[in-house]
């Protein structure tokens, strides 16, 4: 008998619900999200999509011309297929997720709806999720609202002109905050994981076979709300060179900034794709690729040159990967 | 008519305005140009200036388009430039989506490009005065990056002429300073600056015909145009390939079947544009939708293990230009 295809694989070969001709930057990591979330959600439920406004919602859904999700036309059998798409201001998309599904369970409640439950899925930008909307995303986590949140981690508020957001990394150059700020992002998987989140991970699609999993497992999470925040590298706002997307999202997690985890409530979790200190990549073969960090350290003729004077702040990022994923060890033993 | 600086200033002493628009791609340089041009221009005592792009929530490689307004006395007017006096093209791969003489007959024209002015007229039509610099090129040579931001800005002060080019110079600096920029490439731009200044090349040319690019008149009930964004962020072919970076285009090749299916690519492009023929082993990948949507962002290219995909270099279609708009 055939060996069944790993998810991914599996994954890849479904009808994807987000389609070419939209205008992200060229590379886009959110653009790689919403292609996993896409197919992982093409399982015979209908689904709905909530997006607050970041980057993967103007970028999207540009009327009248561009509007880049759907299935294409589908007859009415094939209500399994069938994609909503609400769209609202910035920090709104985990409530009116839980909206949607607050009316799923009254239509199922009275028998109005015969089909599967849908799946209902928030996509967020780390600032609507993290900054300003942090409190709304908290509430709905701690409801128990029974959506999938899909968190674009790319330290920045983008779509506005690269602002300073509280996920950022310390020393990254952001558009308000010249040179970055010293103090470590705040901890947003230790923020939903004690707001009571079902399932929460954090996993770059560069990992594609561990990406896969963590979707799928985050779509089908039916106790509570399930929280994915995804490194997203953002070729304008991080300013490094086209090809370079995928190898910065496993730099990311293999240099201990943004690992990858997964825990469900209750079980062990686990912290994956970074090696054991002494075997970890340092920091700064991460950050000479990205021009934001440029007044830290750059590549010349291929060697990594710190700026004198910049050692003691380098040192301190190092500090923050390895304590970060001490601390990611300990969220997982929770 | 000679399209000079005599001819503008005479234009603005008849009361009239000069309007100036800009076309190029997001990153591309073209808000550094109009931000610097319109900071030089505020600082002659007479002139009113207006200026503000069109580019919100533009991305990386998309088209972005700017206005500039001047006038003696007040600028009253606050809508988008349909027909200017000066019209720039900050990018040629610009050029190739969107049609940057739209609404002009006779007209200043500042092309980036390495072409002659006789070259660039013919190749887009133009009749009135056409400056060329090729600005790129220049910014390779000062900068080591194909930036062409700072060669087109010299030029354009340089052919309207209503500042000297030491107060073009100025409020470049003060703007790259306000930007951060360090000093070492302060310094360099410059010289660029100065360079470009004896670079460019200037050409005049007989309006005729061939070179109207006004449009009809819309029918103000039945035809509604538009909006003003998303007929730049969806150009003349509603596709999305003009993104990519010009010059290059990206391929696949598997004479021999060699792909195994391991489904990477798939997963990795942002456009989801792989072909693929499902199979035992995964996405059977047979190629992509490459001329209509490609961004060549190379996400391919790093994720195949069997190096299937490759960047070429391509000519710049130019069957895109001389099509009418
Ligand atoms: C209530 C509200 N406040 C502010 C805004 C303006 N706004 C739109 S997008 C955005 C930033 C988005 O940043 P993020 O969520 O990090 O997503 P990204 O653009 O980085 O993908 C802001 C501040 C808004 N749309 N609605
Ligand atoms: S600005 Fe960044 S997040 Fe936004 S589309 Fe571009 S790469 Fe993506
Ligand atoms: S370069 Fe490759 S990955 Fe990027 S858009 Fe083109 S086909 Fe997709
Ligand atoms: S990455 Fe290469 S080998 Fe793998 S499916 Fe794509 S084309 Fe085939």
């Amino acid at each position: 008998m055939a060996r069944p295809l790993p998810t991914f694989k599996e994954h890849a070969l479904r009808e994807d619900a987000f389609v070419e001709g939209h205008a992200l930057c060229p590379g886009c990591m959110e653009a790689v999200t919403f292609h996993e979330v896409g197919r992982a959600t093409d399982n015979g439920k209908k689904t709905v999509l909530t997006l607050g406004t970041f980057c993967g919602e103007v970028s999207t859904l540009m009327y009248p011309n561009l509007i880049s999700w759907g299935r294409g036309p589908q007859s009415p059998e094939l209500f399994g297929k069938s994609l909503g798409v609400m769209h609202n201001v910035f920090e709104s998309s985990p409530t009116i997720a839980e909206a949607v599904r607050d009316v799923a369970t009254v239509l199922e409640g009275v028998g109005a709806w015969k089909a599967p439950s849908p799946n209902v899925v928030a996509l967020s930008g780390d600032g609507g999720a993290l900054a300003i909307g942090l409190r709304s995303l908290l509430h709905t986590i701690q409801r128990r609202a029974r959506i999938a949140i899909f968190v674009q981690m790319n330290e920045v508020f983008a779509n506005t002109g690269f602002q300073f957001s509280p996920t950022a990394l310390p020393f990254a150059d952001s558009s308000t905050a010249p040179g970055g700020l010293p103090e470590d992002p705040i901890d947003h998987v230790g923020l939903a994981i004690a707001a009571g989140a079902a399932f929460v991970a954090q996993g770059s699609p560069a990992f594609a076979p561990f990406f896969a999993e963590v979707a799928e497992e985050a779509i089908n999470t039916s106790n509570g709300t399930a929280v994915v925040f995804v490194p997203s590298p953002c070729i304008a706002g991080w300013k490094f060179e086209e090809g370079l997307t995928a190898e910065l999202g496993k730099l990311a997690s293999q240099t201990g900034l943004f690992p990858c985890f997964r825990k469900r409530a209750g079980e062990p979790g686990e912290v994956k794709h970074v090696p054991e200190k002494g075997k970890r990549p340092p920091v700064e073969q991460y950050l000479v690729k990205q021009r934001r960090f440029e007044h830290l350290a750059r590549l010349v003729d291929g060697e990594i040159r710190v700026t004198p004077g910049r050692e003691g702040d380098l040192a301190k990022l190092q500090s923050y990967a390895d304590r970060n994923v001490e601390r990611l060890k300990k969220w997982a033993a929770f | 008519m000679t399209i000079d600086a005599q001819f503008l200033r005479q234009r603005l002493e008849s009361g009239a305005s000069v309007d100036v628009r800009g076309d190029g791609k997001a990153g591309g340089g073209l808000v550094l140009v109009m931000q610097s041009f319109g900071a030089a221009l505020a600082t002659h005592p007479e002139l009113d200036v207006q200026d503000w792009p069109l580019f919100s929530s533009a991305r990386k490689g998309a088209n972005v388009r700017a206005y500039l307004r001047l006038a003696r006395g007040e600028v009253l007017t606050a809508c988008q430039i349909t027909s200017p006096t000066v019209a720039v093209l900050m990018n040629e791969a610009a050029g190739e989506e969107v049609d940057f003489a739209e609404g002009t007959h006779e007209a200043l024209y500042v092309v980036n490009t390495p072409a002659s002015p006789e070259e660039a007229a013919q190749k887009y039509r133009l009749g009135g005065r056409v400056v060329t610099v090729s600005a790129d090129q220049l910014g390779q040579k000062y900068l080591g990056r194909p930036l062409g931001n700072v060669g087109v800005l010299a030029a354009l002060v340089h052919a309207t002429g209503f500042v000297s080019p030491d107060a073009g110079l100025e409020s470049l600096l003060h703007v790259m300073k306000k930007r951060r920029i360090p000093q070492r490439l302060v310094d360099q731009n410059a010289e660029l600056f100065r360079a470009a200044l004896t670079e460019s090349r200037v050409g005049d040319f007989p309006a005729d015909p061939s070179t109207d690019h006004r449009r009809p008149a819309a029918h103000p009930k039945t035809d509604v145009p538009a909006g003003a964004q998303s007929a730049l962020r969806t150009s003349r072919k509603n596709r999305t390939s003009g993104y990519g970076r010009p010059g290059v285009r990206v391929e696949f090749h598997d004479e021999t079947n060699r792909c195994n299916g391991c489904s990477l690519c798939v997963v990795a492009c942002p456009e989801g544009i792989i072909e693929f023929t499902p199979d035992p082993r995964g996405a059977l990948v047979t190629g992509a939708k490459f001329d209509d949507f490609c961004k060549v962002c190379r996400e391919c290219i790093a994720s195949c293990p069997l190096d299937l995909f490759h960047e070429v270099e391509t000519p710049m279609r130019r069957e895109g230009v001389l099509e009418s708009a």
